[in-house]
Parts: structure tokens; sequence; C-alpha cells
């Protein structure tokens, strides 16, 4: 879960574009992810192959599928807590 | 069945192996609707998200914040949707009227003609008139039918809408430019509502289309009679009827006639069709024309016995329609519909009927239009991100007649 956060705050920059509450982040150039409630299935999905303008960050290298596993596992558990 | 042009003119519909699964479908009436139930995937309620507050909530399922489609029967029954009930499909957030600033100040840049100039709404709006009643549809409309559970919004048939644009015709203005540059090959438009501090390639919505779209694109400041939503794309937005939603640009400053597609993210590898589990690549099919297809939009659960009466909608990507035909016993026969209201035009929707004596039981509706190309397949076609589902099995309803 710490793994999670550090990525969703930092590698990954999840927070510059998605609001997380339990991340204390208010990104609105995507969805909100407390508001879409996503499962680890759909965050894998979309943090690996992008989604509009969303970046690919597996395809392209930017996480690695460790990493990816992590941030999707903790957006999972904390989205709309 | 070629209908979403490939970039490279090669078909990629070419073969379709799906065991479709069948709709569940929900009913909402306009009358009985339960808010808490309104959402696909919410237990709770949601609220009209701030930016859009003057939509009718009733009429809408709210997936997210942009992404809202309309109820399967709230299309209502006057062939032009309500713009209130008119579902929203955002990449980015919507300029507000701070970003866009004084509306006829709204500039557009017209490039790749003889003479490029720069062009203010006020000025755009002194010229000539074209205006164009035209099915709005998002690419990924259906995509909650694909087994594979693809990326992106779960649309049922509620990202459609018809409306009518008014504007000045693209060609008008390129006319007035002097004309087109020799070797354009495609138009590009290009949004002004890139987030701050995203790189445009990445994070800017511009499409190319075809050079084929010149006579029909028109750029528009009105959506059904009154000025476009900032939602909608408002002031101005780049439309090119019979193709798929994203192709309209929103909040669109910059017209580009090329030789070659843009080679921005969105363009490049966004709203590419290709094989379930691959990558997408700029040689894929792009989501341009849309396919034939058609849906029943009542009666979607239940009717009483006897006379039935089935309404729906039909369109094409502008191939003139032949007809709508229906089957209650999944594609072994098929009865043909008649359509009803006037004829808008190739590029809107037609509403069809269809009457039926029907006796207590559990029956599968199918709808399936044809146009003068050819006819709705069974089966959807398999795509890694679920676009352009036209197969009428997925979209038939189940009807229990007491």
């Amino acid at each position: 879960m710490i793994l999670g956060l550090k990525i969703f705050n930092e590698n990954g920059n999840c927070a510059s574009c998605h609001q997380l509450a339990k991340a204390k982040s208010v990104g609105d150039i995507g969805p909100s992810l407390d508001d879409l409630k996503p499962t680890q299935a759909q965050v894998k999905q979309a943090v690996t192959n992008g989604i509009g303008i969303m970046p690919a960050f597996g395809n392209d290298k930017i996480l690695t599928p460790q990493e990816i596993e992590a941030v999707s596992f903790y957006v999972e558990k904390v989205a709309g807590n | 069945m070629k209908k979403i042009a490939s970039s490279n003119r090669r078909s990629f519909l070419t073969s379709s192996a799906a065991i479709a699964g069948v709709a569940a479908i929900s009913s909402i009436s306009n009358f009985n609707i339960n808010i808490a139930k309104a959402d696909h995937t919410s237990p709770t309620p949601k609220a009209t998200p701030e930016y859009i507050k003057w939509k009718n909530r009733n009429a809408l399922i709210i997936h997210s914040e942009g992404t809202i489609e309309t109820h399967r029967d709230m299309i209502g029954n006057g062939i032009i949707t309500p713009i209130e009930n008119v579902y929203i499909r955002n990449n980015v957030n919507s300029l507000n009227d701070q970003q866009i600033g004084n509306r006829p100040d709204w500039k557009l840049e017209v490039q790749g003609v003889q003479k490029p100039t720069t062009f203010t709404l006020a000025e755009l709006q002194k010229m000539p008139l074209k205006i164009t009643p035209m099915v709005l549809q998002c690419s990924g409309n259906g995509r909650k039918f694909f087994a594979h559970g693809p990326s992106g919004t779960k649309w049922d048939t509620g990202s459609a809408a018809c409306v009518i644009f008014s504007g000045v015709s693209v060609k008008y203005l390129a006319e007035l430019c002097g004309g087109l540059t020799a070797g354009a090959k495609f138009i590009t438009g290009t949004g002004a509502d890139v987030p701050k501090g995203i790189d445009p390639k990445e994070g800017a919505v511009e499409r190319s289309v075809p050079i084929s779209t010149y006579e029909d694109c028109l750029l528009a400041w009105e959506v059904n009679g009154v000025p476009i939503q900032n939602a909608h794309g408002g002031p101005l937005r780049l439309v090119v009827p019979g193709y798929y939603g994203i192709n309209n640009i929103k909040h669109v400053n910059k017209l580009v006639f090329a030789d070659k597609e843009s080679d921005f993210k969105m363009m490049s590898t966004r709203y590419r069709v290709y094989k379930i589990g691959n990558k997408a690549t700029a040689n894929d099919g792009t989501c341009w024309e849309m396919n034939v297809k058609s849906w029943i939009t009542t009666p979607l659960t239940t009717a009483k016995t006897g006379k039935v009466v089935f309404t729906g909608v039909a369109f094409s990507n502008g191939t003139p329609l032949k007809g709508v035909a229906l089957s209650f016993d999944e594609g072994k026969n098929w009865k043909a519909a008649k359509f009803v209201g006037p004829n808008l035009g190739k590029f809107a929707w037609r509403q069809f009927q269809f009457e039926a004596n029907l006796e207590k039981g559990n029956y599968t509706v199918a709808s399936r239009a044809t146009d003068e190309k050819g006819s709705q397949p069974k089966l959807r076609f398999e795509n890694n991100e679920g676009y352009s589902h036209n197969g009428w099995l997925d979209h038939s309803v189940k009807i229990t007649v007491a």
C-alpha cells in the first residue's frame, strides 16, 4: 500500500491528473478515481495501455509491471473511501 | 461492411468471430425513474456535474464527470434529440466561459490554403449558413457488450444523438482563403481544450479526416438552434457528418488542410481499431465513418398482450438507408418496419415503427438496418478498444409480454 501511494504520487505522477482523496490528490485533468472507483484490473489496463489522453505507462515503459501491480492494488483499495 | 475507413484503405472489418452476449436491458421511463438506480455502476445517486447543470438528469446515466449517456428510451420521438438529453463524452475538461472569453472574438486559424487566414466567430457568423441534421455518436457506443472488458466507458446505446448543427461550410471558408493548397488529402481540426502543462501532441484533441468530407464539413456555432454549449464544444465546433463523435472537434481554433494525417496521439494511436491484445499503431483503422446501425427504444422490458408497437432509430454514415426489419426469433425471420416522420437528410437518423400482435411469453426482439451498401451484422466485430459495435444480436431487447 505504501509503495502504491508512492508510485501514485511520484513515479507514476497519477496525482497530477486524478483526484484521490486518500492520496490527497486533487488533479482534475482525468476523471476522479473516488468517483470512478475502478477495479484493480481496470486500473491495470488503463495504466498499461493508456486511454484517451492518458499515457501508456506500461507499454511506454514509464512504470514496471510490478509498479503497475502495486499502484492498481492501491487505487482499488482506497478509491472512494 | 467496410464502414470504418482505414487510413491506409485497408479493411480490417473482414472477420467476425464473436460469441456475442445478449444485452441485459434496464428500462427506466421518464416517470418512475429511480435516481439511485440510474447509474449502471454506482450504488448511490450521482448529481449532475456542475458544468452541465442544465442537463436533464432523469434522461442520463452518469458514468463519470466527463462520460454521461442518454437512457435508451430517452432520446425522444421527435427525431432530433433534446439537447438537455444529449450525451457527453469529453476526453479533456470543457473550456469554461472564462477560458473562452468574449465569444464573438473566438479565433479560428485556417492553414493549408492559398491565403492562410484567421477568422473571428463574429466574422464567420456573417457568412452563408450551412445547416446539417446528423447523428453524433461516440466511437465506443455499445462497448458494454464486449466480453473482453475493454478500457473505457461501458456505453449501452446512449452515446448517440441526432442533432442539427448550424454554421458555415468548410468548403466555403477554404475558397474564401483562395482554395486548397496542392496535395491536400486531409482536414485536420485542433481543439483549444488541451489541459495546462500537457504537451499538446500528447493531450490535444486533434484529428484528421479525409478530404473527401470537404463538402459535408462545417464549422458550427449552433446546435438545435441555440449557441453550442461549452460542454458540447462551443463556441465553435468542427462538424464532420457521418463520422464518429471524436472527429467533431470541440472548441476548434485551428483548421489545416494537410497532405498527411496528424501525428498527435489522439490521431496516431488513439481511436484505432485493432485485434484484442495487440498494441495500437497508426496503420490500424481509425474511427472515421460510422457503420449502419439501429436499435429499439421502446418497449424495452415488458408489454401487454395484443398489439405492441416497437419504436427505434436507424442510421448510417450517410449511405442512403433502405429499411429496417425486426426479428422475434433471433434472426430466423425478419419483418419490415416502417419509417415514421420526415427524412431530415442522409446524415440524420430515421425513426422506425413496427406493430406486432404478441401473445403471452418472452421474446427477444432484434432490429436490423440496411443501407445501400449492406446490413448490420449479427455479431459485433471484436476489437481491443471496443469500438464501432453495430451487431444486431447484442442490441436486441428481451421483452416479457403478459
